[in-house]
């Protein structure tokens, strides 16, 4: 065996470790995984960039070595895949443990976690060092090193980096990197793209090797009929490898999620009742603000919601006709925050509605106001003044008044001045009127 | 001097740079989107001429390191001198070959840009060969654009200055210092024939 001294692969474990743990500590944020150990082992996708390099840097230059320390009549007695496996297997494990570092990292930045730990996604990016090892084994085997050690970089690097950028989202899952897409409190990983990255990195390895025995000599092109054999073979392995991989993931969407069954949800026993994952409630049990906004603005006459979820809307409209609210729930979400999710509940259902072109811009507008008044009624009755204090102001609303037209800003100045009782008129009837596409009547003066 | 050429496969590095200046200086106005840094920051894009470039100065720096042999730092001739002077040549193909394919396509700044990536991706090279990265010197262009795409933006989303190369800006100041400091390190390097760091003579192997 050869000493560790003469492994690059452990050479470069400290640096790939350092950029890892700099990367995570610069840009993922907290709020991003927190609570969820299944976003903490995605986000690590984004660090093969460091353990790929180390992996395919790595096989190049043993390969490489491997391919100069070979006498001119010395005949190989071990088959070309013992080698890989002998010459790769420190570059593989480094690779991984530059990745597991980032694993745990992550995982201690989400903080504890009612998911379970999510082991495809983890097999999955260990798995794809495999693809890059075999970059960095055949461009070893092709060329001299100082060729093939910053084209093995720049490969993996590039293969990383812009297998992202296809419209055909497939290929996207190839090189594993989009699976940092997963996933949200109420999304669980679509394992096909895992199989996907799993599938095309082992095949693509051993197409690789393939095509490394058959340009293992001193020429640039094959030698010899059996040499011809392993370069179509190779490059039908990797053909294969594409289809197979492609072929696995043809029905993932642009992230690699599903929706998460909403029987995981736990229920309160509140009116109305609040349904939310267990990851949305690690930090903090916000489901009786939930139900006590639903509750205000039902008594003030918006429409009555039986039932609150926090699911994609895909899944769950935003609001139902027969009473259930989707809501956007997250873990750590503040008691004020909570109730600005729920209370827009209504104005944000306005906005799915498809309205003619030229009520669009109006729809939104007059739904802005909506929301303003709903938060404000809302938090009057459920919130601390303290807490009152952290809720947005109304300012956005003249951004989104329309010159020579509209002053949103205006009428909601206009609104507040009003009795309670005759907002309440106002907003119920606007309500109605934006939800079939009409625009309400603007807000009259009056005093409280 | 055709000795000092065909040991350096001036033929092969000439027809690459011709065909990356073309591809970089068509390709010029693209921008290609970096995964590294769009996720939580926002989007993040590179201009396409860096990869051309980039390939260019791998395979260049390969290919002109490959016939400084052992023997050669004993050389009466200056080999070092031979292949900075190979260098220089092809950033001028560069130069030329991506003006005129921008002259064609209307496309000036695309090609200032592809010559201003070659020139900087090249001294970062012959820097890096300078103080003392001597077999492994292709590696720098490839990590320091790594580490640009990955570490660039600040915590404003900002791209910080010494990540030039994902910009568009000819004039940066920090691409004009690199290229200026890398030309240094290189001029110094020619004169004396070996690295500036450490105290070994021998050429690269």
């Amino acid at each position: 065996m050869l000493p560790i001294t003469r492994r690059p692969a452990w050479w470069l474990l400290i640096p790939g470790m350092i950029l890892s743990a700099l990367y995570i500590q610069q840009y993922v944020l907290e709020e991003r995984i927190m609570a969820d150990a299944q976003a903490a082992v995605a986000a690590s996708a984004l660090l093969l960039i460091f353990a790929a390099s180390l992996v395919s840097v790595s096989a190049a230059l043993e390969v490489g070595r491997d391919k100069s320390s070979r006498g001119m009549t010395e005949i190989a007695v071990r088959s070309k895949i013992v080698i890989a496996l002998v010459r790769l297997w420190p570059s593989f494990v480094a690779g991984a443990i530059v990745q597991l570092v980032g694993i745990v990292l992550l995982l201690v930045k989400a903080g504890s976690s009612p998911n379970r730990f999510p082991i495809l996604i983890a097999v999955g990016l260990f798995v794809a060092l495999f693809f890059h090892a075999g970059i960095g084994m055949f461009l070893g085997s092709w060329m001299r090193a100082r060729f093939a050690v910053p084209l093995a970089l720049a490969v993996s690097y590039l293969w990383l980096g812009f297998a992202w950028t296809f419209d055909f989202v497939p290929v996207r899952y190839l090189a594993g990197l989009a699976l940092e897409g997963c996933c949200a409190p109420d999304e669980t990983v679509d394992a096909a793209a895992v199989y996907s990255l799993m599938v095309f990195s082992v095949l693509g390895f051993f197409g690789f090797v393939l095509l490394a025995m058959a340009v293992s000599g001193s020429r640039m092109l094959p030698r010899g009929k059996a040499n011809w054999v392993r370069t179509s073979a190779g490059m039908l392995t990797l053909i294969v490898a594409s289809s197979l991989g492609l072929f696995i993931a043809r029905d993932v969407a642009v992230s690699p999620v599903v929706a998460r069954p909403l029987a995981e949800a736990e229920c309160s026993v509140s009116v109305p009742e609040v349904c939310l994952f267990p990851t949305q409630l690690a930090r903090g049990d916000t489901r009786q603000v939930y139900a006590e906004a639903f509750e205000v603005l039902a008594r003030k006459g918006m429409p009555k919601v039986n039932k609150i979820v926090s699911a994609s809307t895909e899944q769950v409209p935003v609001l139902s006709n027969d009473g259930v609210a989707n809501v956007m729930a997250t873990p750590g979400q503040s008691r004020s925050r909570a109730l600005e999710s729920a209370a827009s509940t209504y104005a944000d259902a306005l906005t799915y509605i498809e309205c003619p072109q030229e009520t669009t811009e109006d729809v939104y507008g007059w739904a802005e106001v909506l929301k303003a008044w709903s938060i404000r009624v809302a938090a009057e009755e459920v919130l601390d003044p303290d807490e009152r204090s952290t809720l947005p102001d109304t300012s956005m609303l003249e951004s989104v008044s329309i010159p020579g037209e509209t002053n949103f800003l205006g009428q909601w100045h206009k609104l507040s001045k009003l009795d309670n009782k005759s907002q309440s008129q106002w907003a119920t009837a606007a309500y109605d009127r934006l939800s079939n596409c009409r625009l309400p009547v603007a807000v009259s003066g009056g005093t409280k | 001097m055709k000795w000092a050429m065909k040991a350096r496969r001036y033929w092969t590095t000439t027809i690459v740079a011709v065909i990356a200046s073309i591809v970089g200086t068509t390709a010029g106005n693209f921008n290609l989107p970096i995964p590294f840094l769009s996720s939580f920051v926002g989007p993040s894009t590179m201009p396409a001429p860096v990869v051309p470039s980039l390939i260019l100065v791998v395979v260049a720096g390969a290919m002109i390191q490959s016939a400084e042999l052992l023997w050669s730092a004993a050389s009466v001739r200056n080999v070092i001198a031979h292949s900075m002077l190979l260098a220089a040549g092809l950033v001028a193909i560069v130069v030329v070959v991506s003006l005129l394919t921008g002259l064609a396509l209307h496309e000036g700044e695309a090609a200032w840009l592809m010559a201003r990536d070659v020139l900087g991706l090249l001294v970062l090279w012959s820097g890096a060969r300078a103080v003392g990265i001597k077999r492994f010197a292709g590696l720098v262009p490839v990590v320091y654009l790594l580490i640009a795409s990955a570490f660039a933006r600040n915590s404003m989303g900002e791209v910080r200055g010494w990540a030039w190369i994902l910009g568009r800006d000819v004039s940066d100041p920090w691409a004009l210092a690199t290229i200026g400091i890398g030309c240094l390190l290189t001029f110094l390097y020619v004169r004396q024939r070996r690295s500036l760091v450490g105290r070994t003579t021998r050429a690269n192997s």
